[in-house]
């Protein structure tokens, strides 16, 4: 199967796998929305889709993690973001396409890491917390 | 009187800071100076229009803000016990970032007279992101890893947003102050 986007009614989860990404009333914090690594400017920022892989089963997505927040897919759109699936991903991972590579800051400029800051925050602002605990591999 | 001025880009006019005329007795704060509103007049340029003039008010809008200090350096020093590097990047800002941390967030909240609880996380450069929220309003200071490296602070409300990369403990303090109290419109 191709790439896709994912249709606006879907709903994905970002996985918290840092506890600095949470405020101290689990609030999740902008820092969950930046593109902090080259992988996640090329494939989208990593989220589940709710409808192959529910909250409680994102905890085996990672080796840690704090938490799971949910986001409609088009509300991001309404951001003029997108998400799409890539192959050869699994088929319940996606990715929030469109958001500036943060991790290259130093090469940015001033507006573009505003429009970094903005879109992290935007996000931050829509996501709803569906999993507050702390847990690690065995 | 001394007066701290915002940075020029924020089109914000002067911040004055003085001795508060007839100091209340009653409040925990009342021999301190205070932040005064400007009066507008002092804008130099058309734009955002932060401040504008009201009635002085002395107390924080900030619930049990008054160990925010405390609390935002315990944040700082709390990553300096994280792990060197994760998935991510580094976990743990370089000294350098940790100190000029300590030392911006102390000199600011000298000009205070109450300080906002802040969150801190590592940057993807081992530099520090600070960030503050009250409502709609949000301030994020990202403090550079080393001398040479870029800090910015960031400030957002519901409607607008703005970035600078001057970063002086007077300017942190003008942006906490904004943060605690909105535009007063």
């Amino acid at each position: 199967m191709p790439d896709f986007r994912l249709e606006c009614i879907e709903i994905v989860y970002r996985i918290v796998v840092k506890r600095s990404w949470l405020e101290d009333d689990g609030t999740l914090k902008p820092e969950a929305f930046l593109i902090m690594r080259e992988a996640d400017a090329l494939k989208g920022l990593s989220v589940q889709r709710a409808c192959l892989c529910t909250a409680e089963q994102c905890k085996s997505k990672v080796r840690s993690g704090f938490g799971v927040d949910s986001l409609q897919v088009g509300r991001i759109g309404r951001l003029d973001l997108e998400v799409w699936h890539h192959e050869p991903d699994d088929e319940d991972h996606a990715g929030i396409m469109g958001l500036p590579p943060y991790y290259r800051k130093a090469d940015l400029t001033l507006s573009e890491i505003a429009r970094a800051e903005d879109l992290a925050g935007r996000l931050a602002a829509q996501a709803r917390p569906q999993l507050r605990r702390r847990w690690r591999a065995e | 009187m001394s007066t701290v001025t915002m940075p020029a880009f924020l089109n914000l006019p002067a911040i004055s800071f003085s001795e508060p005329e007839s100091a209340p007795t009653d409040r925990p704060h009342a021999n301190r100076p205070c932040w005064r509103m400007p009066d507008a007049s002092a804008a130099t340029r058309i734009g955002v229009t932060i401040f504008h003039p009201a009635p002085v008010e002395r107390v924080s809008r900030i619930p049990g803000t008054g160990d925010g200090l405390q609390r935002t350096l315990r944040s700082v020093d709390d990553l300096v016990a994280e792990a060197e590097e994760d998935e991510f990047g580094p976990a743990r800002p370089t000294e350098f970032a940790r100190g000029f941390a300590v030392n911006l967030l102390r000199r600011a909240a000298s000009l205070l007279s109450s300080f906002p609880a802040g969150s801190a996380c590592t940057d993807v450069d081992a530099g520090i992101r600070i960030t503050w929220r009250e409502g709609a309003r949000q301030v994020r200071l990202v403090l550079a890893p080393s001398p040479d490296g870029r800090s910015y602070a960031y400030m957002q409300d519901s409607r607008r947003h703005q970035i600078t990369d001057v970063v002086t403990y007077d300017s942190v303090a003008g942006l906490l102050w904004w943060l605690d109290r909105g535009s007063e419109e």
